[in-house]
């Protein structure tokens, strides 16, 4: 090929530039390093950026789109933009290369100009015949050849030949294996997040053997740190926090989801599995308690409990996050770039995105009690001792019980009444709580629990002449503290209720044949002070009927009509529970009944529906049964004031049953329960639009007739299908970016049309399809990557290559970075020998002073853990969304708000302060530096050699151990002169060992060290 | 005992090696072991370090992140700083600046149905009654400005603020609110106003950090949110000054560690950070050497700062200063202080103006606690010279509503609720046209129906006056190119100067 430019258009120095990109052989300035363009490199990120805004998935301005080759290929509504015969008469290229504001491509006001060589790529592509390839990300990965290298010798695995074939191509070698102490070290905190055992290290060390690689490989894979280590990573992703978030940020328990990960990935758990269990482990046909436990990787979504929200509201925006999440942790995917209209880059329409959220969307959040041998043991001796004490109740009336239990009931006789329970026939929440008529003929509320609420019940009682309506409101063991209302926070166990409206009328809908009952009075069984029943008939929306905390007891209105209602066969009633209340104060379960006796006012009995028929029936003269003596008994014992002390007792113990441990799950709704998901135009809550079906996006449909996934489960499944573009890349290159610091695609949750291309497209591949076929064995990929040559390599910074390869892109070195914040303060104090191994449980509070959380809503305060919590790992601090540990935030820890895939890595002087100054790392310098200066070291070098050897896991240099042994002689001599204050020594028994001189010298030393740039480094 | 006391029936695995603690007994053999090993072995780590001598430091230090190097704005800044007062829980703008004759007439009234529409409120019923203005209004300064009587001491400087009467936000949830007007999102992760502030202009501050959080009146709703960096290195985030003891957390020395010793000792950890330097040549080293000396800078200019000892008697009198309490007075003192040490973006958060419930006697509490000192800062700029080089704002997250919020189960009269459609905030200083007001609400003080500024906006101008384009400013995440003002924001010129 060879073109002639027209200087027209063509500004001459992009005209040598492109010139030479024609002649290889002729090249000056060269844009790129290989023969030719790539697209996927060179062409499609700049076209991606500059143009699909307007000419791409979303918008296509002129009718144009650029995001496809047909779309390319035909052009806009004014025409062909190729010139196929001339190629540099392009409309394309006119536009990208006109002077004129009104004509340039990309147009000034985006302000995203194009510069000369981006041009001239552009150019070279055209002039090639502008080729253009489906974007990589969304190919299945393809097996390819492994490449020739002229050093084979160096490759200890196939990563190796990739790595090496792409330096080779520049020109460059790779470095040397570091050290034994530092790969060590390395593998250690990078595969279980703390420094080596002693032990292990030493082996390692003394033997360079293949064999010993392997041997402490192996031991670090298998320890229980590794799962602790990688946990903390997969925690990043699932936003695990201990708090609520938004204003209230009240406490919730999910640590057993936290747990469960970290068991998982001990066990080595394939990561198929490991998903789908997290994902939809609720759906699994043969579930375990563990694999809905897994669930909760989603319940880390934030809740909202300020006063005055919208429920609903808030449910969604964790349905947004659910999908955003998804989207980054599994399929490097901006899928929530397509929540307000189509994405702008990748093929992800707005309708589809409202697909995936369907997906999402059919679940109800709810705490699951965990399978717990000792807890189950706790709770079988409470149901003992409860047992036994409501057993002895009947001692304190000796034989006179039957007697008192009859002269009891026979007071209630004759206000006992014939209650009638009605069975509803239809049933509505406004605010789409799950209604559920239980086999009694009561109605379960579940799902969503909006603060504000109307039931409204419909039931067909016969004819009759009723004169009078009661409302039971009943525990039930899924209702918060067992009910009987919904409130799980700030009113526990109780409901609200504003007013109740009674309506009857015919079965047609028509209004006019609807008539509303007048209730002239109300009673209840039990009121909360200040909340009487009688609220709900004011007319007044801000009063209501409450109970208080009934915890797990149920209570009774009677609503006495003004007047009969005459009924005929196949009339109605129509009840509406008007709840109006904030903190989701709604009725958990409840059932109506009518009565017809017109004899008085009818009063709500202060005993059950059981106890009350069975008074009924006394009241027609019958004679109560033996079972239905039993049952008077219980009622009479339970409110007899002779044994009032015991009941109490009873009570407290219940209440301790409520203490039990749970965690947040997911639980699939019923398919006759469906929820509807809607699109939502802009994205916004307050415009649902139509209503859209489960799916995907349809370019993640890679086979012919490929089924779409029609729920979590399917969802979840389909994500390990063979062949499926993005899971396995996606997974592969996280795992390489924290074993180098970066990964392949730097851009680790973003593999669309706007993130990176990846540096070594064809080992991501081979990795990807590796990881696969080992039946995604994470701890075999860890193996893999940590066995390479790649990985081995000395980090030492080389000059040669600070020019051509200043960030290391092609791994001519090994990589050295700043290690997470949990890693800093555990190692810190395991240096110290201090860190505490204990796994599991609860979140705990490491010292940090109480103005951190002081900050967040309430001004809470800050409760340190003592004993041996004070050192747990990191993993298992306490995290509060709001007021985070704020050492963990200084040192880049996400705050658990949303989905992170890459930790930041900064370097502030906030960090040397926490590492100088902080509680942790003080105590941490003191505790070591107090056993160093009581051990007799024949010199002082030695007692400088274990310093290191403790903290950094190497020995000290000659010269480090010159410059600290002239520090401590000078800090001794400073103080012995008085030209420095001595520390105090830390006890009685110090004093008598050693000097304040010494204490000084050997304590400072040792806080340098565990503040050194090395301490805190991967290298 | 082990709480994962294994019950789980996933594939066996070797069985987990505890890394046990150490203790000098056991660690003592092995260390023989180690350090035989270091005599006999080469030490490859240090005999092979590459030394880095002839390169330039300074290059190798502009590989990190750092903030101490000023960054170039997009054009002139009008503004170098900012003190942002911001009146967290959100204040009735009805009784403070927006001056409502017809709501006194409509008195227990309920708004028209056709003015709410199908608008959402967070407590009340939308048939609620008005409550009318509950103090009177007048006309102060050269301007003319008309502020409540509640407000004595800001209508001495009414003539250097300009007054906004057209702010509307999306969100009526404090937590949202506060974020969204923050971060530009009411989703949580981007980075706040102070951290684009300083990500754009760096900070001139050589030993305080460039964004500072001051709180006082209790703790935020929004939390940690506010001040978050988001998707940037937190390097960026506020760091929030403590009202008592040492104003920055682990700032003071570990007990018995006098200032000498501890200059000792980063010096130590200076020298043997600089000898790795010298083997391994990594850049971040040289950064972590210059923070260790900010770092110790900081322990001195920390406690500086925090000392108003220095003040004089009629400054202290100016704000209202007296103990030494965390009030919001001395937090407006620090934040002139912080400014005048080249900090570039203070944040106070004062919290208390979520007036449900009474919020006439709200209003009276929270103005004896913030009228003065708010009005002392802008005469202590000005006679400093300062004030046209900063940036003053006061505002907070909405508004609230003409209709009475009274609930008897929540034991609330005479408050007003949330309102997102118009409230006002009040600018001064750099680049604002001093002794204004703008914008317009309707009779009922509802709707703005002259001069909005929606939150994006209010962004884009502090922004601007920065010598930022709102547009251009972006950082790349996610395959996007994230701005403060999201996809939205014009900058509001009626108030620049």
């Amino acid at each position: 090929m060879n073109f002639v430019f027209s200087p027209r258009w063509v500004p001459w120095s992009v005209l040598v530039t492109a010139g030479g990109l024609f002649h290889p052989g002729f090249s000056t300035v060269c844009a790129v390093e290989d023969d030719g363009i790539d697209f996927q490199r060179d062409i499609r990120p700049l076209i991606s950026d500059r143009c699909f805004a307007c000419h791409g998935p979303d918008e296509q301005k002129a009718g144009l789109r650029l995001d496809s080759g047909d779309g390319l290929a035909s052009g806009s509504r004014h025409g062909e933009i190729l010139d196929r015969a001339a190629p540099a008469e392009s409309e394309i290229l006119r536009r990208i290369f006109s002077e004129d504001p009104d004509e340039v491509m990309p147009p000034p006001e985006i302000k995203k100009p194009l510069n000369e060589e981006q041009k001239s790529l552009l150019r070279q592509w055209v002039m090639e015949g502008a080729r253009y390839e489906r974007h990589w990300a969304f190919i299945s990965p393809q097996d390819p050849s492994i490449p020739d290298v002229s050093n084979p010798g160096w490759c200890r695995n196939e990563i190796d030949f990739f790595v090496l074939s792409g330096l080779e191509k520049r020109g460059m070698t790779p470095s040397p294996e570091a050290d034994r102490w530092t790969l060590g070290r390395r593998l250690a905190l990078d595969l279980t997040g703390l420094l080596p055992e002693p032990s292990l290290l030493a082996d390692f060390v003394a033997d360079d053997s293949d064999q010993s690689w392997h041997r402490y490989v192996d031991s670090l894979l298998g320890s229980a740190a590794y799962g602790e280590r990688w946990g903390r990573d997969w925690l990043d992703l699932a936003r695990y926090a201990d708090t609520n978030g938004y204003e209230k940020d009240r406490p919730r328990t999910i640590w057993p989801y936290r747990d469960w990960v970290i068991r998982a990935l001990n066990h080595n758990m394939p990561f198929d599995e490991f998903s789908i269990r997290q994902l939809a482990g609720d759906m699994l046909p043969d579930r375990r308690p563990e694999d809905v436990i897994a669930t909760g990787f989603h319940r880390n979504t934030m809740t909202n409990e300020e006063g005055g929200i919208d429920v609903a509201e808030f449910r969604y925006h964790a349905v947004v996050d659910r999908v955003k999440t998804t989207g980054a942790a599994w399929m490097g995917l901006t899928l929530s770039c397509a929540q307000c209209h189509n994405h702008k880059y990748d093929p992800v329409t707005q309708d589809e995105y409202f697909q995936v959220m369907a997906l999402f969307d059919n679940a109800d959040e709810v705490e699951m009690p965990i399978p717990d041998k000792d807890e189950e043991q706790r709770m079988e001796s409470l149901r003992r001792r409860i047992d036994t004490m409501s057993a002895s109740r009947a001692e304190a009336f000796g034989d006179g019980l039957d007697q008192a239990v009859m002269k009891w009931a026979e007071s209630l006789v004759p206000t006992a009444v014939n209650w009638k329970i009605q069975s509803p026939e239809k049933l509505m929440s406004e605010r789409h709580a799950t209604l559920t008529v239980l086999e009694d003929q009561s109605v379960l509320a579940s799902g969503d629990k909006p603060n504000k609420d109307f039931y409204t019940v419909s039931f067909n009682p016969g004819a009759g002449s009723w004169t009078a309506l009661r409302l039971e409101v009943l525990p039930h063991e899924s209702l918060p503290f067992d009910g009987p209302g919904r409130a799980h926070f700030f009113n526990d166990g109780d409901f609200f209720l504003s007013e109740i409206g009674v309506r009857v009328g015919g079965s047609s809908s028509d209004e006019s044949e609807w008539a509303k009952v007048r209730i002239a009075g109300a009673s209840a069984s039990h009121e909360k002070n200040g909340r009487p029943v009688g609220n709900a008939l004011d007319g007044q929306r801000d009063t209501g009927w409450q109970v208080g905390n009934r915890f797990a007891s149920p209570a009774r209105a009677v609503f006495n009509f003004a007047e009969p209602v005459t009924t005929e066969a196949g009339d109605s009633f129509e009840v509406v529970l008007d709840q109006h209340f904030i903190h989701q104060v709604t009725i958990g379960r409840f059932r109506l009944a009518l009565a017809d006796e017109t004899a008085a006012e009818l009063k709500a009995a202060p005993v059950t529906h059981e106890v009350e028929s069975v008074l009924n029936r006394m009241r027609r003269g019958e004679e109560p049964d033996q079972h239905e003596i039993e049952i008077l008994t219980t009622a009479f014992l339970d409110q007899a004031p002779e044994v009032a002390g015991i009941n109490q007792s009873i009570r407290s113990l219940r209440e301790q049953m409520w203490d039990r441990t749970t965690s947040l799950v997911m639980q699939e709704r019923s398919e006759d329960n469906r929820r509807q998901t809607r699109l939502r135009h802009r994205g916004e809550f307050l415009q649902p639009r139509h209503t859209v079906e489960p799916g995907v996006p349809d370019f993640l449909l890679w086979r012919p007739g490929q089924q779409e996934p029609a729920n979590r489960l399917e969802f979840a499944r389909w994500l390990f299908e063979p062949g499926h573009p993005l899971t396995s890349r996606v997974f592969v290159n996280r795992t390489w970016s924290r074993l180098f610091g970066k990964g392949i695609v730097s851009t680790v949750e973003d593999f669309g049309l706007q993130g990176s291309m990846p540096t070594h497209p064809q080992l991501l591949d081979w990795l990807a399809l590796e990881f696969e076929s080992s039946g995604w064995d994470i701890k075999a990929l860890h193996r893999l990557i940590v066995s390479s040559a790649t990985y081995r390599q000395s980090s030492s910074i080389r000059t040669e290559y600070q020019n051509q390869d200043p960030t290391n892109t092609w791994y001519h070195r090994g990589s050295r970075f700043r290690i997470p914040a949990e890693m800093v303060r555990d190692t810190a104090l395991q240096a110290a020998g201090l860190l505490e191994m204990e796994m599991g449980g609860p979140g705990v509070f490491p010292p940090q002073d109480s103005s951190v959380t002081r900050l967040a809503y309430g001004s809470p305060g800050y409760n340190a853990s003592g004993g041996a919590d004070r050192y747990r790992r990191g993993i298992y601090t306490y995290w509060k969304r709001t007021a985070p540990y704020a050492s963990f935030m200084t040192f880049d820890a996400p705050s658990g708000d949303m989905v992170c895939t890459r930790r930041e890595r900064s370097n502030t002087p906030l960090q040397s302060l926490v590492l100088l100054n902080d509680p942790v790392y003080v105590e941490a310098a003191r505790s070591m530096a107090a056993e160093l200066a009581v051990r007799e070291f024949e010199t002082d070098r030695g007692l400088v050699e274990s310093l290191f050897l403790r903290a950094l896991n190497r020995p000290a240099t000659g010269k480090e151990i010159t410059t600290v042994i002239q520090f401590m002689e000078d800090i001794e001599k400073r103080v012995a002169s008085g030209d420095l204050e001595p520390v105090p020594l830390p006890s009685k028994d110090m004093e008598e060992a050693v000097s304040a001189a010494r204490w000084t010298a050997v304590l400072s030393v040792t806080r340098a060290v565990l503040n050194l740039d090395e301490m805190i480094t991967r290298q | 005992m082990n709480r994962f006391g294994e019950k789980v029936s996933f594939p066996a695995v070797p069985q987990p090696i505890r890394q046990t603690v150490n203790t000098m007994n056991t660690l003592s053999l092995t260390e023989k072991k180690l350090l035989l090993e270091c005599r006999t072995r080469r030490h490859f780590f240090r005999d092979c370090g590459l030394g880095l001598g002839a390169m330039a430091l300074a290059d190798l230090a502009g590989a990190s992140q750092s903030v101490s190097q000023p960054a170039k704005p997009h054009y002139r800044p009008k503004a170098k700083n900012i003190i942002y007062l911001f009146m967290a829980g959100a204040p009735s703008q009805l009784d403070l600046f927006d001056e409502k004759p017809e709501l006194r007439k409509l008195e227990g009234k309920p708004l028209p149905r056709s003015v709410i529409g199908e608008q959402r409120f967070a407590f009340i019923d939308p048939d609620a009654g008005v409550l009318s203005p509950r103090f009177d209004f007048a006309q102060y300064g050269q301007s003319g400005a008309r502020i409540s009587s509640v407000l004595p001491h800001l209508r001495e400087v009414v003539d250097d603020i300009a007054i906004i009467r057209g702010m509307h936000t999306d969100q009526f949830n404090h937590a949202p609110a506060q974020i969204f007007l923050n971060t530009g999102s009411p989703q949580l992760g981007r980075p706040s106003m102070g951290s684009w502030a300083v990500y754009g202009l760096g900070s001139e501050s050589r030993d305080l950090p460039g964004f500072v959080v001051l709180n006082s009146g209790g703790g935020l709703s929004g939390g940690a949110a506010c001040w978050s960096s988001g998707f940037m290195p937190s390097v960026y985030a506020g760091v929030p000054f403590r009202s008592e003891g040492d104003p920055i957390l682990s700032l003071s020395n570990p007990p018995g560690v006098s200032r000498g010793l501890q200059g000792h000792t980063v010096d130590l950890v200076n020298r043997l950070n600089r000898m790795t330097f010298d083997h391994v040549g990594d850049p971040e080293i040289l950064t972590r050497i210059e923070n260790y000396e900010k770092a110790f800078r900081m322990q001195t200019s920390g406690p500086e700062l925090a000392d108003l000892s220095s003040e004089s008697k009629e400054t202290l009198a100016m704000y209202g200063i007296s103990g030494n309490g965390g009030s919001f007075a001395r937090n407006c003192l620090l934040a002139r202080r912080l400014i005048e040490r080249g900090t570039r973006f203070v944040q106070l958060y004062h919290v208390g103006w979520d007036h449900h419930s009474n919020v006439e006697g709200g209003l009276k509490s929270q103005c004896a606690q913030t009228d003065q000192a708010s009005a002392a800062l802008i005469k202590d700029l000005k006679q400093r010279g300062m004030l046209e080089d900063t940036l003053v704002i006061w505002g907070g997250e909405f508004g609230r509503t003409a209709m009475v919020e009274a609930s008897a189960a929540l034991g609330r009269s005479a408050g007003r609720d949330h309102h997102p459609h118009a409230f006002t905030i009040w600018m001064a200083g750099g680049g604002i046209r001093p002794g204004i007001t703008v914008g317009q609400t309707d009779e009922l003080g509802y709707y703005v129906v002259e001069d909005p500024v929606h939150i994006h906006d209010l962004q884009a101008t502090i922004l601007h006056l920065l010598g930022l384009d709102h547009e251009r400013l972006t950082y790349r995440f996610k395959g996007r190119d994230f701005r403060l003002t999201d996809v939205h924001g014009k900058v509001f010129d009626r108030i620049l100067s």
